[in-house]
């Protein structure tokens, strides 16, 4: 067989060994899903300036409705909730302290504001969380005076809270946090200034 | 040669038009990436050939030949193209872009190892001459087109390339 003759049958058997054709590839064009996906991006900052926002004014409502409708005397400590607080549990003994009053506020993780201000505009939700996740005071929450009185689990205004009360001047102390560098005192208040009690043994939940 | 250049796609506009146009001569377009892009990527150069066709569609034009010579020229460069990035990166695949169809996964059944060899062995004009001619199955004319030079050209080609075949393959009985 001469040159041509064998490159011929050399080319028919290469083809036969090829198999079938590759398929055609699916071409996709991009350029018409760009710009939704840059619209979107140009979402993120409005969104992040919009929660900061709410925050900054959430934070300014709290503080007003708390120190115009709840009397906190002063010199007391304030704390607030904390979103992840130990679970409660059965109330420990107190030892009997007098303690000066507390005006248990109202305050919680969920706040309805006054009538007069619900009935004008919706109810706002503001989260407080006096303590922190390790136990300790959120910054801007100071004690100031340490009372005596015991707690139980379920806050009548807040998840993850107590309900204490003052042994010696029979006053309900709703809602209390567990603060772990004070242990065994929970924290009480709604304001940033409130009173700590001593607890005669580790709070419920801790 | 049955191969027969086909006519220049009316329009082009559409992706559908386009696909259309594309499936009539994949077959021919997979012989080529086959035998001259890096063995195993055969595939990627189809994908990237047919990607920069559907790119610069607006560049073809019926007037100047058929649709199937301009994406078998996309087809040869981005083969090309291949190989090149295959030297630059220092893969022994890219030393081996002129020899693909050595490749063991290509070998047919009753594969004339030494007149492969002897055709991976030729200067690269005669090579991609012989290639396309008898392996692709392109006409002549079609391998003028492809290669930028005359039918002329390519018989002339042909011819030194098969003159260098024997006497190499003659060499190589006489030893």
């Amino acid at each position: 067989m001469d040159i041509d003759g064998r490159l011929n049958e050399a080319g028919h058997l290469w083809r036969e060994g090829q198999g079938p054709a590759l398929r055609t590839p699916k071409l996709v064009t991009s350029p018409e899903k760009a710009p939704p996906q840059r619209w979107r991006r140009g979402l993120i900052p409005l969104a992040a300036s919009l929660a900061v926002a709410g925050v900054l004014i959430g934070a300014v409502s709290l503080h007003g409705t708390a120190s115009s409708s709840h009397q906190v005397p002063t010199g007391s400590v304030s704390t607030s909730s904390s979103v992840n607080f130990p679970p409660p549990k059965p109330t420990a003994s107190t030892s009997p302290r007098p303690s000066s009053t507390v005006t248990a506020p109202r305050p919680s993780n969920t706040v309805a504001l006054p009538p007069t201000a619900a009935a004008t505009s919706p109810t706002r939700v503001l989260n407080v969380r006096p303590v922190d996740a390790s136990g300790h005071l959120a910054v801007g929450y100071s004690v100031q005076q340490v009372a005596s009185g015991g707690c139980s689990p379920g806050s009548e205004v807040a998840t993850s809270a107590y309900r204490c009360d003052g042994t010696t001047n029979h006053v309900v102390y709703d809602p209390c946090w567990a603060a772990e560098d004070h242990l065994p005192h929970p924290s009480c208040a709604w304001a940033h200034r409130g009173r700590r009690l001593r607890h005669g043994s580790r709070y419920p939940g801790s | 040669m049955t191969a027969v250049a086909r006519e220049a796609p009316k329009h082009m506009s559409s992706l559908e038009e386009f696909t259309a146009e594309l499936n009539a001569v994949m077959p021919v377009v997979t012989r080529v990436a086959r035998r001259f892009a890096p063995s195993g990527h055969a595939e990627d150069v189809t994908q990237e050939a047919c990607l920069a066709a559907w790119r610069y569609r607006d560049r073809f034009d019926p007037a100047q030949g058929s649709f199937q010579a301009w994406i078998l020229k996309i087809v040869f460069h981005e083969s090309y193209k291949a190989g090149a990035r295959g030297r630059r990166n220092g893969l022994l695949l890219g030393r081996l872009t002129d020899r693909s169809h050595l490749s063991r996964q290509a070998l047919p059944r009753g594969w004339d190892r030494q007149l492969e060899i002897t055709v991976a062995r030729l200067p690269r004009r005669q090579r991609e001459v012989v290639g396309l001619y008898y392996f692709v199955d392109l006409p002549v004319a079609q391998v003028a087109d492809l290669l930028g030079i005359s039918s002329g050209a390519v018989k002339s080609t042909l011819a030194d390339a098969r003159r260098s075949i024997q006497a190499h393959l003659a060499g190589q009985e006489s030893s």
